[in-house]
């Protein structure tokens, strides 16, 4: 099988999950734990900004037609992360060291959450109620946002960790057979 | 320095973020309902699974949550049953007068819609109640427009999108709902619109007229698929706009979206 179709239907599977499981599970949280959004900072951090540019397109379109939102929002989300967290490519991760993870985890809630109050700052049409957003936002549920941060945090080992088997395995497929070399 | 910064990234990150913002502000609709409908199609099932194992899983995870609030949460309903029951003869009373009342100003009952139950399947959005996503779509005779009500007459939304078994609703919650509204008591009219998620405005009224905390705001049935009377929420807050010319008031929506799981689409009226 063509490695683009997997990595193709691997992004899409993930936007799947992110729409119908955990949004669902996660619904009443102030952030959704971003599991697409941390798969494509997981590739990017393994392979480099330049090829993740396609997939984190091809992840936004994904996420946004199963969703019925705006087509291109998310593909700007991802790519501005895949841009942010390129630069640590090659750099950061010698060896994929848990604390590391983590921290990147942690960045990678806070870019959700920043583009998220960006959004929200496009939307609303004046000062004060975008001052009334954040301070509603924050006072609501302090101990939903901290929950909502760790959970991300933390899962998004096990999503670096399942990205970069799964981009292993795809190695598998791009190597060009004995015979035809 | 700049030359090569742009030869090196910048170029790199620049063209796909312009063509993705043009597509964002354009918005092609025959792009985004090619796109929904063929992924929605293939993903259908799969959506309808997970949904499932979701709602599951999540009832089994606040059932331990909540497991030492129980005990308490049930003398209090004790309590709350014995006042209820005796409130229960005067409501059955004031039923009576509120369907007269509904009558003398023209609401519809909000029993006398055609509606087609449906399961809230996926989300958009991030805790903003943005968009609700839906197991029913055009096969269903759902169109794009229609109202989405919650226990039959609390208005929740409308259809933004349609694919073929499934539909995408834009939220009354979301920034991007817009809807024409009357106050039931005093027969102020304006619009509500979502706060992002955390909460709902009725605003554009006029400042002849009045709003009062505690009164209904419902659906008045002017332009679009939605019918009148349809409940949108109670006002909590009154104040005046920014700019003086208007008032608006802060509604409390009576249903929880993000946990509601399912909802009916009203697509047309009894006869």
């Amino acid at each position: 099988m063509k490695p683009i179709l997997l990595r193709g239907a691997f992004f899409f599977a993930v936007a799947l999950l992110q729409v119908s499981l955990i949004q669902i599970l996660f619904s009443e949280w102030a952030i959704v734990p971003p599991l697409l959004l941390s798969s494509v900072v997981s590739w990017t951090l393994f392979r480099g900004f330049s090829p993740s540019r396609v997939w984190a397109i091809w992840a936004g379109i994904a996420i946004d037609s199963l969703a019925f939102s705006r087509l291109g929002v998310s593909s700007i989300e991802f790519l501005c992360a895949a841009a942010i967290f390129g630069f640590a490519t090659g750099r950061v991760l010698f060896g994929y060291g848990s604390m590391k993870l983590l921290f990147f985890g942690f960045a990678t809630w806070i870019f959700a959450l920043l583009f998220s109050f960006g959004k929200t700052l496009l939307v609303l049409p004046n000062f004060s109620e975008r001052v009334s957003f954040f301070v509603e936002f924050f006072t609501r549920s302090p101990a939903v946002i901290f929950a909502s941060f760790s959970v991300s945090s933390i899962g998004f080992i096990g999503v670096f960790f399942i990205t970069v088997a799964f981009e292993r395995y795809v190695e598998l497929f791009d190597r060009v057979p004995l015979g035809k070399r | 320095m700049f030359r090569a910064l742009w030869k090196m990234r910048l170029r790199k990150i620049v063209i796909p973020l312009l063509l993705c913002s043009a597509v964002a502000l354009w918005n092609p609709s025959f792009l985004s309902f090619a796109f929904q409908s063929i992924f929605n199609t293939i993903a259908f099932p799969t959506k309808n699974v997970l949904s499932f194992a979701a709602y599951h899983f999540r009832s089994a995870g606040s059932f331990f949550v909540s497991i030492g609030a129980m005990k308490q949460e049930y003398e209090k309903l004790l309590s709350e049953n014995a006042e209820l029951r005796a409130r229960n003869a005067t409501l059955a009373d004031m039923e009576r007068e509120n369907e007269a009342l509904r009558h003398e100003i023209g609401l519809l009952p909000r029993d006398r819609f055609r509606l087609v139950p449906a399961e809230v399947i996926g989300r958009g959005g991030s805790g903003s109640g943005g968009s609700l996503i839906l197991n029913v779509g055009e096969q269903s005779g759902v169109r794009k427009g229609m109202a989405v009500v919650v226990d039959r007459g609390v208005f929740a939304g409308r259809i933004g999108s349609v694919a073929p078994f499934s539909s995408g609703v834009i939220a009354v919650s979301d920034p991007e709902s817009i809807v024409n509204a009357v106050e039931t008591a005093t027969e102020a009219r304006g619009i509500v619109r979502g706060e992002y998620g955390l909460g709902l405005v009725f605003d554009m009224v006029l400042q002849s007229d009045t709003i009062r905390e505690g009164d209904e705001v419902v659906t008045s049935g002017l332009g679009g698929d939605i019918p009148k009377g349809l409940l949108v929420g109670t006002v909590i807050r009154q104040e005046s706009s920014i700019d003086q010319l208007f008032q608006r008031a802060t509604l409390a929506f009576p249903v929880r979206l993000d946990r509601t799981r399912f909802v009916f689409v009203v697509v047309g009226e009894k006869l």
